[in-house]
């Protein structure tokens, strides 16, 4: 017997809620989590906030995508529509980089204008906060976005050379949560023991230091979207 | 050789190598992927990709935003 679509939409709520348990368990959503405490007892409940409900929407999607679409379920048949779990295609990143390409120029302008703009505010002030939040808020929910494109494999990569830049990554982290740990507490800076927050503060404290890091921040996000 | 000096080191230290790895892997032949070769792996998933920029939108937000 054919089920309608909002049962089948139910039914797939329902399954992904069950599934979510299990969704949780993933290195990348558990260290996301992890990251929400810690910015929660070092006093940051904003950023905490942020932290957990992007490991909690993580664990979802993962819990999602292990779920068959309503309507293929309720047509008990393939849409033949890529999922929204599926990676990349070569054609789609080949795509998005030509934009981008064409894109570049009107970019680095006003991103040399938001730098300028947005680097004469204080940090910490409000009007920093919604300026840096929008573009933040916007390329977390592109991601999202381009991420249900067409199926592709990924090219492998050399499991040594993979484990060299796991060395440099995880120990950089590892040397930074050393600093903060050895701090007073974990809300108070040490000159003896400073962590790269403390050590950009000097350059964070003038106009053109922040339109120089705005710059660099926002042209770190072109060169991942690119990715 | 104070803490100060030791932990500032270290960061200069990662950084070094860091870039010689990156510039090894630029060379003919290499089997060390480069840095753009490990972020495209690692954002060809979708929760790899929304992982690496939820990180860069926390580090411009922990810097700037209240």
């Amino acid at each position: 017997m054919p089920v309608s679509a909002p049962t089948a939409r139910h039914g797939a709520f329902a399954a992904s809620l069950r599934r979510f348990p299990r969704g949780l368990v993933h290195p990348v959503v558990l260290t996301f989590l992890v990251a929400a405490y810690f910015s929660y007892v070092s006093g940051d409940a904003v950023r905490a906030v942020y932290l957990l409900a992007v490991g909690l929407a993580l664990a979802w999607d993962r819990a999602r995508r292990h779920v068959p679409a309503p309507a293929a379920t309720a047509a008990g048949e393939d849409t033949g529509r890529p999922g929204r779990m599926a990676m990349f295609s070569h054609e789609s990143v080949a795509r998005r980089q030509a934009v981008m390409t064409r894109l570049l120029l009107p970019a680095v302008v006003t991103g040399l204008a938001y730098a300028l703009a947005v680097g004469s505010f204080r940090r910490y002030s409000w009007p920093a906060t919604i300026a840096v939040c929008i573009p933040a808020a916007a390329g977390v929910i592109v991601a999202w976005w381009v991420s249900a494109g067409s199926e592709s494999e990924p090219e492998p990569l050399s499991r040594a050379g993979v484990a060299a830049w796991a060395v440099v990554w995880i120990g950089a982290s590892a040397w930074e949560l050393t600093a903060l740990y050895l701090q007073p507490n974990l809300s108070t800076d040490s000159y003896a023991h400073p962590t790269l927050s403390y050590l950009a503060d000097p350059v964070l404290a003038s106009v053109p230091g922040r339109a120089v890091v705005l710059f660099g921040w926002l042209a770190f996000g072109w060169y991942l979207a690119r990715r | 050789m104070s803490s100060h000096v030791i932990t500032v080191g270290g960061y200069l230290l990662f950084l070094a190598l860091g870039i010689g790895l990156n510039v090894l892997a630029h060379r003919r032949g290499s089997s060390i992927p480069t840095m753009g070769a490990m972020f495209t792996r690692i954002m060809h998933s979708r929760t790899g990709r929304i992982a690496v920029v939820a990180w860069w939108a926390w580090l411009g937000m922990h810097l700037f935003s209240k």
